[in-house]
């Protein structure tokens, strides 16, 4: 998790617990866009730290990121 | 107790019905129940989001109601440090600092763990939350979660989904006269004429899920709820008379009907 470009090619990452490839360098606001769930309606933690969503769109993803994305469950 | 508005922290509402947006059987259902009920206050879980499951999503709906503030909760956090990590992603999601903190590790009676609950409340009124703790109905407990910056108290009245109605009441008024925050009963209650006696004893508001969303007529229980949640309001604000173990009579006993002749 970093802002830096720090590889190219395909991406491994883990997402809500299922391996997953993603084609490139990418931020956490195009994974979002990958798996069509909507920015303002999802919060996400990238290695055990959330991700304001104002940094969606900055914060790169690397090889290896544990990323959960969450969104509201009926509950009372 | 009066009938105007119930602050938690900054945040102020007028109706005393809080309600869960568990178990009903389609959405409709519940944004249905939930316009009935009036309730400015409804909570909400987390989950992790499913792709191929988008038409479970809750937020969009719950976005077109007018007026309504969600409140995250905690569920599913076994520990403090589990709970604080839910609550801050559900303050993500919903922009508002209230939260409801739950930490009920038991899946058999999800009794809430006071210590945890405890911890996890410090570290989150320190965070700027405003902080709703379901808790056992203990006076101690609320006195330690009222120092450590809690908004309100939510003692449970009997297990989570049980319908076992206010089985806590002697340790429920212990609570309602030592505290400062607004009480709230939070689990157990069945019938309306429960939430109805929680107003009644002085409780701030009541949260209701599983009545509600498992009653034949969820839209009418909502109803039914509002109507005696408010009426146990204006019944408390009214202020109730002593009651008394002698008979005390209400017509004057004079003896003309014995005395004299006909």
């Amino acid at each position: 998790m970093s802002d830096q470009v720090e590889s190219s090619g395909p991406v491994q990452v883990v997402v809500n617990g299922e391996g997953t490839s993603l084609p490139g360098l990418t931020t956490v606001a195009g994974l979002c866009r990958e798996i069509s769930a909507e920015v303002d309606r999802v919060a996400v933690m990238v290695n055990g730290q959330i991700v304001p969503r104002a940094r969606f769109e900055k914060l790169r993803l690397n090889d290896g990121d544990e990323i959960e994305i969450v969104t509201y469950a009926a509950g009372g | 107790m009066s009938t105007d508005e119930i602050h938690f922290g900054k945040l102020a509402f007028r109706s005393r019905l809080i309600l869960g947006t568990g178990k009903f059987s389609s959405t409709d259902v519940m944004l249905n129940a939930i316009k009935a009920s009036g309730t400015e206050l409804v909570t909400v879980a987390l989950k992790r989001f499913n792709r191929n499951r988008a038409t479970d999503d809750l937020y969009a709906p719950l976005a077109e109601l007018a007026g309504l503030t969600i409140m995250p909760n905690t569920s599913g956090a076994r520990d403090a440090t589990e709970a604080v990590r839910a609550a801050h992603l559900g303050r993500e999601l919903s922009g508002s600092p209230i939260v409801k903190l739950e930490i009920h590790p038991n899946p058999h009676h999800l009794m809430p763990d006071p210590i945890e609950t405890l911890e996890a409340a410090r570290q989150l009124a320190a965070d700027g939350f405003i902080v709703m703790p379901y808790m056992p109905a203990d006076p101690v407990l609320a006195k330690r979660l009222e120092d450590v910056g809690c908004a309100s108290l939510m003692p449970l009245g009997s297990a989570i989904g049980s319908g076992g109605g206010i089985a806590t009441r002697d340790m429920l008024r212990l609570i309602l006269r030592e505290s400062h925050l607004p009480v709230i009963v939070d689990a157990g209650l069945r019938a309306p004429s429960e939430a109805g006696a929680a107003m009644e004893m002085g409780c701030a508001a009541v949260l209701v899920n599983s009545a509600i969303a498992t009653a034949g007529d969820p839209v009418g229980m909502a109803t039914a709820f509002a109507d005696v949640v408010a009426a146990g309001c204006r019944a408390r604000a009214a202020g109730l008379m002593t009651s008394g173990e002698s008979a005390v009579p209400t017509s004057p006993l004079t003896s003309f009907l014995s005395s004299g002749a006909p």
